[in-house]
This record gives structure tokens, C-alpha cells and sequence, in this order.
């Protein structure tokens, strides 16, 4: 007999069996825009938008903007008592591109995550999620970078990845 | 026996249920982009030559040239003064060669008008000295590039990245202009859009 309401109670909440998890989206890149450089120049993307620029001609109206990452918890069920959720968030190593008579390489790294509007690459930032009452809470945060265009020749389209990394830390009930 | 197994399974049900979580971790790799465009380079090939012209002392003239056209159009007083068995280059607009990124527009820029000095050859010395006034004025500036011939101003580069255009305008030859060779430098400039 208890096997049986064991058995009933598992298929009215088959999600109470799956576990926690986080997911990380990326849900906007980080846009220099296009632009004419001579020999050497930069352009400096916040994360808030701010854009300055060095030795570059703007041309037309390509979007600008700061990446977007958003990271969700899944508490891997129903219930909705209220949670902290920490976690840490680490921008990977991110390296120069070369190609055809293009160097691009981005630094200064910044973003609007508390405690983090420095971000280091390779360094853990630690989040909370506050008061989580949902069986999903997310967080989305902004990055931004300065990039430095060498150019020898010709032209193209720069590409530069962004690696984000979250580690859940602990998720702790209230 | 059977209350034991009905515990145990109560909290199989509840276990799923953590207070503290392992290590869990996700990533996502984004990117940062940035469109480099190769600059416009312009390069002239000819320059605008409106050739040997003659005008009346007592009335002015004026002479037009296309680009595109190829001939000059005189008006006026204005009239070809090259004579027969004079070495007289041909009156031609100016042409320019644009390079830059495949498939981009551009657009040109230049003065609307133009005052144009004239140097006097001192035939015993072979000195120059400045012309006096009246001055010479090329207006009217027009542009027709290979790519765009209707668009005016403005050009867009082939596959290769290639274009050229022309530049013509109307030299106004004012009445008593004195005799001299006149010539002037216009900057044109060439920005994509």
C-alpha cells in the first residue's frame, strides 16, 4: 500500500524529481559597430552604453551596444518558498583575433553586476538572487570591453568570443 | 515491516527538495563584433581642363563642361581659342579613381564655386607674376560617377571595390579678363554614407 502513494504522488510533480540547475543565454553581443580605422584605433563599449572612441571614423549606422547574458535558476521543482540563490559568474580568458591584416583585441572589461563593474577575466564574481519565490529566477547583467584595431590592409568583420561561466554556489532557503 | 517501508519512501518524495546545492555550472559563449571598414581612398587621373579660351574684352562668355560628355560648350563671348596648327590639349573633365570596401556608397564633396588666379609668363625673363583682376570663377561643379551616372555626388564601389567619376562645372569668363594661364586646386572629398 505505501508503494502505491509513493507511485501517486510521482506523477502529480514529476518536476520535484529533476534537479537544480543554472542556464546561461547570450542574449546580446557586444557591438562595436562599424567603423574606418587608419593604422591603429579603439573603441570603448560600456556596459552601460557609453561609447568612446580613439582614432576611428564611424561609418553609417551600425548598432552599438554593451553584451547581454542572462543567467536562470531552475530549482527543479514547485515549490515556492522564498530562496537566496548565489552563484558566481566568470568571464573566461578571451583572446586577440587575427586575420587578414586585422588585430583586434578587447580589455578593460566592465560590467553592471554588483561588485563586478571591473571584471577581470579568469576571476569569480560572486551573485545573489534575492528572495527567489519562482521555480525559476534569473539574472541579467551587461558587459562591456574596449576594443583595439590594428589594421595593416583591407578590411572585415571582427569577431571576438565571449565566454561566460556560472557555478551555482548555494541556494538557500529563508 | 510494512509501516518501516512507508517511512522510507515518504522521504524518497521530500529528498528532491535541497537546501544547499553541489556545484552546478552552465556556460555561454558570446561574442564582441566590430565591422572594419577598408577606408575610401580617391586618386585623380586627369585634371578639369577647360583648354585655350578666348572671350571679347567687352563682354563676358562662359564655357561648360560635362562630365560625361566629353565636349565643351561655349556661350557668350566665350569661344575655343586654339587656331589651327597650335599643340592645344582637348577641354576634359577632371577624372578620379575611388577605392574602398566592395558594394559601399559614397558620396562626393567639393566647393560649390571656385575663384581661379591667373599667373602671367613674362616672355624676356619667363618669370610669373600674379594676373590681374577681373577673377575667374569655375561654378556650377558636377560629379557623374561610373557606377551611379544619375545619382549625382555619389558613387557605390563594384565587387572589387573600384569605382571612378568624373567632375565638370562652368568656367564664367568675365569681359577685359587678361591673358594668363589660370589655374586653381580643388579638394574633393570622398566619405562613404
Amino acid at each position: 500500500m505505501p508503494i502505491m502513494i509513493t507511485a501517486v504522488l510521482a506523477q502529480a510533480d514529476p518536476a520535484a524529481a529533476a534537479p537544480e540547475g543554472l542556464t546561461v543565454t547570450a542574449d546580446a553581443q557586444l557591438r562595436f559597430g562599424a567603423f574606418i580605422v587608419v593604422s591603429q584605433g579603439s573603441r570603448r563599449v560600456s556596459a552601460n552604453g557609453t561609447v568612446t572612441s580613439d582614432s576611428i571614423y564611424p561609418v553609417g549606422n551600425a548598432a552599438v551596444g554593451p553584451a547581454q547574458f542572462t543567467v536562470t535558476y531552475d530549482r527543479g521543482n514547485n515549490n515556492h518558498k522564498p530562496i537566496n540563490v548565489i552563484f558566481e559568474v566568470i568571464l573566461a580568458g578571451v583572446s586577440p583575433v587575427n586575420q587578414s591584416g586585422l588585430r583586434g583585441a578587447l580589455s578593460t572589461f566592465d560590467s553592471d553586476l554588483a561588485g563586478a563593474g571591473v571584471l577581470v577575466p579568469g576571476r569569480a564574481y560572486s551573485v545573489t538572487i534575492a528572495n527567489c519565490a519562482a521555480r525559476t529566477c534569473s539574472k541579467t547583467f551587461r558587459i562591456g570591453a574596449r576594443l583595439d584595431v590594428t589594421r595593416s590592409s583591407g578590411g572585415g568583420v571582427l569577431s571576438i568570443a565571449l565566454p561566460i561561466i556560472a557555478n551555482l554556489i548555494s541556494s538557500e532557503k529563508l | 515491516m510494512r509501516t518501516t517501508s512507508a517511512i522510507v519512501l515518504s522521504c524518497l518524495v521530500v529528498l528532491p527538495l535541497p537546501l544547499w546545492a553541489g556545484t552546478t555550472g552552465a556556460s555561454a559563449t558570446g561574442a564582441a563584433t566590430a565591422n572594419i571598414v577598408t577606408p575610401v581612398a580617391v586618386r585623380q587621373i586627369a585634371d578639369l581642363d577647360f583648354g585655350m579660351v578666348a572671350a571679347n574684352v567687352a563682354s563676358a562668355g562662359a564655357v561648360v563642361l560635362t562630365p560625361g560628355a566629353g565636349l565643351a560648350v561655349y556661350s557668350g563671348s566665350a569661344r575655343r581659342g586654339c587656331v589651327e596648327g597650335m599643340d592645344c590639349p582637348a577641354p576634359h573633365a577632371a577624372r578620379f579613381e575611388v577605392s574602398g570596401e566592395a558594394g559601399r556608397s559614397y558620396v562626393i564633396a567639393a566647393p560649390e564655386r571656385v575663384a581661379v588666379s591667373g599667373k602671367v609668363t613674362a616672355p624676356e625673363t619667363g618669370s610669373e607674376a600674379q594676373a590681374g583682376p577681373p577673377a575667374v570663377w569655375i561654378e556650377a561643379l558636377r560629379f557623374r560617377s561610373a557606377s551611379r551616372p544619375e545619382a549625382g555626388p555619389a558613387g557605390r564601389l563594384d565587387a572589387t571595390g573600384q569605382d571612378w567619376f568624373e567632375l565638370g562645372g562652368t568656367l564664367m569668363v568675365p569681359a577685359a579678363l587678361p591673358p594668363a594661364r589660370y589655374r586653381v586646386s580643388v579638394q574633393v572629398i570622398i566619405t562613404y554614407n
